[in-house]
């Protein structure tokens, strides 16, 4: 009978349970417009009704498997790269500004392929009004970094900022770009090239077969590009004020030599040229550096310094040792040191030495103003086991840098490690320069600074302090991603920034909790919800909106995907993979998604195409709750249940009325004829009934009788849940059940629930007797980036706009309308004061 | 060129870009403003929401007082201030929509401002937002409006400070 089939599963829809709406409060009616634009059915139209597949596999989307990357998301059997090998000669001109260098470079084709050309990067090309990145650059558009234009509008003329004039002044006043010569090979007998905007292509008398190396040697100069009229990444900063001498610049060089560009099993030749956003993508090689600087410029670089004798004096090298096993930074170059540097100069020069094995870049700092101190890390281990931590800034950095950058790098080191692999080079350095934020293999960029003082003193703020904290760490984090893990930045922005935001976030909220470092799923939702957003998988110099698309939201994604859907187990373990596997080789992110899904055993390519491929955004409704009643099948008892219901429904009015006016009812005024139906109601319950139910009884088998006699025993609530999806995205619905009687239960529904209906679902929820649900929210901890609270509360809840909440919570500290106001009217007029100058 | 004699009154600017770095590799500048027609209370609310670093830079650089931010109660109002002063919201008609001042407060890393009004009828809004812009030519001022459910959004930055948003 219809009971007992069904009583074997309780969780089916078709409960064998009469639905008594106890509450059927329902109070929106929502509507969804189901958008059928589903990126990955090229090929495959559903084009009829509204199904959408949100768990399509990616298969179909990703580049097929091959010997060079397989289908685990791993480097495949037959996996390559190739190896650039430099040895670079430079010479700083200080008072020119300029750099003239010779380069013998080292090809090794790892690749199967013969190479008949060698393409090269000249990023110092992409600033010449001839490249595509000046050419190419639209005015009034969403501009580069550093400079913009406005177009006309309405009765508005055209305008340029101060900044664009500036850097059109400074292209104006100085050459710019490489000049390149004497381009030979090995013998010296000249080689062909020609150079195309910001790339060059030399072709080859004999193309290098797989497997051989070729060498080249060209000569090169340029002129330093001052980084804050020009926004290159590098280059100088000029301080006109300081003491003793005329001045003193800082020189950061990176992008600094021509660089091949990087050949791939998956690109061959990766001669996109540099506009100016995608960063950069490189081969690993080994460099051997040396640069020819003023005698008293201080050098910090990717590598190890050959030649200490030469260029530190006993003292300094003295420092540096009993810096290995200190526990605080030790100064190097000490502030007054620095201060007396800065104030004499000299015209003499030295040449300083480095070397770095296994690097895909290699950059570098000089400038008598430097302060330089070191602290060692033991790291342990066989990859490398000691570590040298180092800082240099001018004075302008202060007690700022003294007290935190060299730190925050220990730290950056101690955390990212834990993720990912040992950290691999034997220095790690932070140099306080004009660019705000940059990282090279071994050496990163970083800006903050101290705020000067009429009265001399350089102080701080807690915002500037935590700035650099978290600059410092994000950026020696960009080691990890892309320097080792060698991901291409000119393609995919997310794949280094992503991923280094999301890390930086753990590490910055491990130095101090209390610090809201780190992307919270909440800091997204203004941007999920808006409608101007492109998918992550944007390449990088076509994204709109670089920061929170290649930064924020992937670094969110990624924090819901550890917290809330695989748990810190399954995704440490996964993401440590992934580094491992491409540490100090060349991920995509096709390798990403299958290393990190195959690694936790996890679908999670409805994760990836809502996150990654779509732009869609979370927004889960919880729209109605249903509560209902086992029946016991027994008439006795159900029928006086379903009377109790009738009694606790409302009299009709027009009833109530009736009474009230004292309005006598016919049946009885005339109860002498009163029957059977008048005395009973359709509820009483007849030995037929009773009959029926013996019955059924009787014809239970023995399991089927013990699950139905225990379901009554225990008596359950079972509720019936509603859900929306809004926002298109699926996500697992976190669920907060409260009690009637006071107690609390989360659970979560898997994303899976929606495979079969992405716009909406239901699902059954039991809970014990006793346990009567009094309310329903999702996502209690927004964990999730849900866009709208409201529809996350069941029954509705009013949720107080911020302003409202504002409002409400009185918060005076911060209300201007508690301004002393009487006091502060009495304050005379006075002249503004003249504006000091900072340095 | 005819481009040159309209320059961008904006003061200081070369000045400023020595004290202030450019964000590489770093975090974006950005900042994201909520116009909310509020049912509950019929108002349109407006909700800046800036890092507070960000503003700090601004309170130092632009505005000439070093008070820390996070803290300093007259820092943080001459912060609002400033922002509110690069903000302008005007109806269809380009009848400018004058908001009342509602507060501001440190929340965490952020500096929040709110304003609200009772909205004029209108079915457009036209917003212009160039806070910060002077300072970091990246800044991108993201704009939220939501009506009825709906939002309706845009990306202010320096070479385009306004726009335009109909309303549902
Ligand atoms: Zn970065």
């Amino acid at each position: 009978m219809r009971v007992l089939s069904v009583n074997r599963n309780f969780s089916r829809n078709t409960v064998p349970v009469i639905g008594v709406l106890m509450k059927l409060i329902t109070t929106l009616s929502t509507v969804s417009l189901l958008l059928s634009s589903n990126a990955f059915a090229a090929g495959i139209n559903q084009t009829k009704g509204v199904f959408e597949d949100k768990f399509r596999q990616l298969e179909e989307v990703l580049p097929t498997p091959n010997d060079y990357r397989n289908a685990a998301g791993e480097p495949g059997k037959e996996y390559w790269q190739q190896q650039v090998d430099y040895e670079i000669r430079a010479v700083l001109d200080e008072v020119e500004r300029h750099i003239s260098a010779s380069q013998t470079v080292s090809y090794t084709n790892n690749s199967p392929y013969a190479l008949k050309y060698l393409w090269l990067q000249l990023e110092q090309n992409r600033f010449k009004p001839d490249s595509l990145a000046e050419r190419a650059d639209a005015f009034g558009g969403i501009g580069r970094r550093g400079s913009l234009s406005k177009l006309p509008e309405n009765d508005e003329p055209a305008r340029v900022s101060m900044a664009e004039l500036r850097r059109q002044q400074f292209y104006a006043d100085n050459e710019i770009g490489y000049t390149i010569s004497n381009v030979v090979d090995e013998t010296g007998t000249a080689l062909e090239y020609i150079i195309t905007g910001a790339q060059m292509r030399i072709d080859l008398p004999v193309a290098i077969q797989s497997g051989s190396s070729f060498v080249y040697k060209l000569d090169y100069e340029y002129n330093i590009l001052e980084e804050n009229a020009v926004s290159a990444r590098a280059g100088y900063e000029h301080f006109p004020d300081d003491a003793g001498k005329d001045s003193n610049d800082i020189f950061l060089m990176a992008q600094w030599f021509p660089r091949v560009a990087a050949y791939s099993d998956y690109e061959a030749w990766h001669n996109k040229e540099f506009l100016g956003r995608g960063e950069f993508t490189l081969e690993f090689g080994n460099y051997d550096v040396k640069m020819t600087v003023p005698a008293d410029h201080i050098v910090a670089a990717t590598g190890v310094l050959q030649n200490p004798d030469q260029v530190l004096t006993a003292t300094q090298q003295s420092r540096l040792d009993s810096a290995r096993d200190s526990e605080r930074p030790v100064f190097v170059v000490t502030a007054e040191e620095a201060l007396e540097n800065e104030s004499e100069g000299t015209t003499d020069t030295k040449t300083w030495h480095f070397s770095a094995a296994n690097v895909r870049d290699f950059a570098w700092a000089s400038s008598r103003k430097f302060i330089w101190d070191a602290k060692g890390i033991q790291q342990g281990g066989d990859i490398q086991p000691f570590i040298m931590a180092m800082s240099y800034y001018p004075k302008e950095g202060g007690d700022l840098w003294k007290n935190y950058s060299t730190e925050a790098i220990v730290h950056a080191i101690d955390v990212y490690s834990r993720f990912t692999f040992d950290y691999p080079y034997p220095v790690s350095i932070s140099v306080n320069g004009p660019v705000g934020g940059m990282e090279y293999p071994m050496i990163t960029f970083n800006g903050p600074r101290t705020i000067w003082h009429e009265d001399g003193s350089r102080t701080y703020t807690l915002g500037e302090k935590r700035f650099l904290i978290g600059v410092v760490i994000h950026e020696v984090g960009h080691n990890y991603f892309p320097m080792i893990v060698n991901s291409d930045e000119r393609q995919w922005t997310w794949m280094d920034e992503g991923l280094n935001s999301f890390l930086d976030g753990i590490a910055g909220r491990e130095w101090d909790p209390d610090i809201p470092w780190g992307v919270e799923p909440r800091d997204v939702v203004e941007y999920m919800k808006s409608n101007v957003q492109v998918p992550i998988m944007t390449q990088s110099d076509s994204i709109l909106k670089f920061g929170p698309n290649a930064y924020a939201k992937p670094a969110a994604a990624l924090n819901i995907l550890r917290e809330v859907i695989l748990g810190r187990e399954l995704f440490d373990f996964a993401f440590k993979e992934y580094a491992q596997r491409w540490m100090n080789k060349r991920p995509t992110p096709s390798d990403f998604f299958r290393t990190i899904e195959e690694a936790s055993g996890v679908d999670l390519d409805w994760f990836w195409q809502g996150w990654f491929y779509s732009t869609d955004h979370v927004d889960i409704s919880i729209d109605k709750v249903y509560q209902l009643r086992l029946d016991t099948l027994d008439p006795d008892i159900d029928s006086a249940r379903r009377r109790n219901e009738e009694i606790d429904r409302p009299n009709s009015l027009f009833v109530e009325r009736n009474k009230e006016e004292g309005r006598k009812l016919w049946v009885d005024l005339n109860r002498d004829i009163a029957d059977y139906h008048d005395e009973n109601d359709r509820f009483t319950v007849t030995n037929r009934d009773r009959n029926s139910y013996t019955q059924m009884l009787e014809d239970l088998g023995p399991m089927e009788r013990v699950a139905f006699e225990r379901a009554i025993e225990e008596d359950k609530n079972y509720y019936l849940l509603n859900f929306t999806n809004e926002g298109g995205l699926v996500m697992p619905i976190l669920l907060r059940l409260t009690y009637e009687n006071g107690m609390q239960e989360d659970r979560m529904i898997p994303a899976e629930i929606w495979r079969r209906s992405h716009a909406q679902v239901s699902k059954m929820i039991v809970t014990n007797k006793g346990h009567k649900l009094e309310s329903v929210e999702v996502d209690p901890g927004w964990e999730t980036a849900d866009v709208d609270i409201e529809n996350n509360h069941y029954p509705r809840k009013i949720i107080l706009s911020r302003i409202e909440a504002f409002k409400a919570e009185d918060r005076s500290k911060t209300d201007i309308e508690y301004r002393d106001l009487m006091h502060d009217s009495k304050t005379e007029l006075e002249e503004p004061k003249e504006k000091i100058q900072k340095k | 060129m005819s481009l040159f004699k309209n320059i961008w009154p904006l003061c200081g600017v070369v000045g400023l870009l020595i004290v202030c770095n450019t964000l590489l590799a770093h975090q974006q500048k950005e900042a994201y403003i909520t116009l909310l027609f509020n049912k509950n209370t019929g108002n349109l609310e407006v909700s800046h929401r800036f890092l507070l670093h960000d503003a700090e830079h601004v309170v130092s650089a632009l505005l000439n007082t070093d008070g820390p931010l996070a803290t300093d109660q007259s820092a943080q109002q001459i912060f609002a201030t400033y922002l509110k002063s690069g903000f302008s919201v005007s109806d269809s008609d380009l009848k400018p929509i004058e908001f009342k001042d509602v507060g501001f407060e440190v929340e965490g890393k952020y500096f929040w401002v709110y304003q609200e009004v009772t909205p004029p009828e209108t079915n457009a809004l036209n917003i212009e937002h160039v806070a910060l812009q002077e300072l970091w030519p990246t800044q991108q001022n993201h704009i939220n409006v939501e009506k009825d459910g709906l939002v309706r959004s845009a990306r202010l930055s320096a070479s385009s400070p306004r726009a335009k948003i109909e309303l549902p």
